[in-house]
């Protein structure tokens, strides 16, 4: 598996990487609910998705995930419908580019 | 040990299902308060591990409700993100055995499992004695003696007795029962022998009020022995 960066990413707990496929595949769900909560203004939806990103990521051993939940729920808190929409877009490119090897 | 665990998020229970599997614990997952507390009201559990954060209740409601129906017989483990220190008091003082913050790590997880269960076990090596005044156990020759007197038991009616006499006070399922005493992986047995059994250890100790203690029938849930003044 690499990051955005081509470097790749050890999953060094064996448990994680039997259900990283699921766990990527519902992040990628987590881009259209977090977009459509932000065309609704539906903040809560937004901190709750970050706070189920913070708690999941780093214990897959995705710590960019964990780092992007905590700021969606700071800029959910916040109400800052620009830094969702930026974050929304690292979440992408990261996913975008993550690859299993 | 058997364990239930309240969390709304999939991908979290299912990683941490995983991991107290693989450590030999049977786990069920409860995705929101409401089946979580129906579940737990119907079967039994060495230890509970509870979200804080839910679609219905909090985490520190249904410990609470816990606390309120089970007393204080049960371990709990609150996992939530909430990492400041005025919650983590707060999960604590509301009766938590232990807290954990997220994101969590697979072998400190386990840790804190195992040392929650040996505390509650009261830190005694499954192998020792067992004083239950009139009742002495000793699991060296898997006997049971009355008042000194040496009861004749089998095999099976000794480990459920040594199994009751360590979880006086705990209300303990049919399902609990089976896969403690007769392992998990065997499904030859139904709950009706768990009632032969138990029926006919109580009659072997003379369980009664005479004696100190009961063993009551909990209506479609299981059993419980208590302590009673004689």
């Amino acid at each position: 598996m690499t990051n955005g960066n081509g470097k790749p990413i050890e999953i060094a707990d064996p448990f994680a990487r039997r259900l990283i496929g699921k766990y990527l595949s519902n992040r990628r769900e987590d881009i259209g609910k977090l977009t459509r909560a932000l065309a609704e203004s539906d903040f809560e939806t937004i901190r709750v998705t970050g706070h189920n990103l913070y708690g999941s990521g780093a214990a897959y051993g995705l710590d960019q995930i964990s780092w992007l939940g905590a700021n969606f729920e700071k800029a959910a808190d916040a109400r800052n419908a620009p830094e969702i929409e930026r974050l929304i877009g690292e979440l992408t490119d990261f996913l975008h580019k993550m690859r299993v090897s | 040990m058997r364990v239930a665990i309240l969390e709304d998020d999939s991908d979290q229970a299912e990683l941490i299902e995983l991991w107290l599997t693989h450590a030999e614990h049977t786990v069920d997952c409860y995705a929101d308060a409401a089946s979580f507390l129906r579940a737990v009201r119907r079967d039994s559990f060495d230890l509970y591990l509870l979200d804080w954060v839910l679609p219905d209740l909090s985490g520190i409601e249904v410990l609470q409700k816990l606390r309120m129906e089970m007393g204080d017989y049960t371990s709990v483990i609150i996992v939530t993100a909430k990492d400041d220190e005025q919650s983590i008091v707060r999960g604590l003082e509301a009766g938590a055995d232990d807290y954990l913050v997220k994101p969590l790590r697979r072998a400190e997880l386990v840790a804190r499992v195992s040392a929650v269960l040996r505390r509650a076990a009261g830190n005694k090596p499954a192998e020792d004695d067992l004083d239950v005044e009139p009742y002495s156990l000793s699991f060296t020759n898997k006997t049971v003696r009355l008042n000194g007197e040496k009861l004749n038991l089998t095999n099976r009616e000794f480990e459920l007795a040594s199994f009751f006499f360590r979880n006086t006070g705990k209300m303990m399922s049919r399902n609990h029962l089976l896969e403690a005493i007769w392992g998990i992986e065997n499904k030859s047995v139904s709950t009706r022998t768990v009632d032969t059994h138990v029926s006919r250890l109580r009659k072997k100790l003379k369980l009664c009020e005479e004696n100190g203690w009961i063993l009551s029938a909990i209506y479609q849930h299981g059993y419980r022995i208590e302590q009673v003044e004689a």
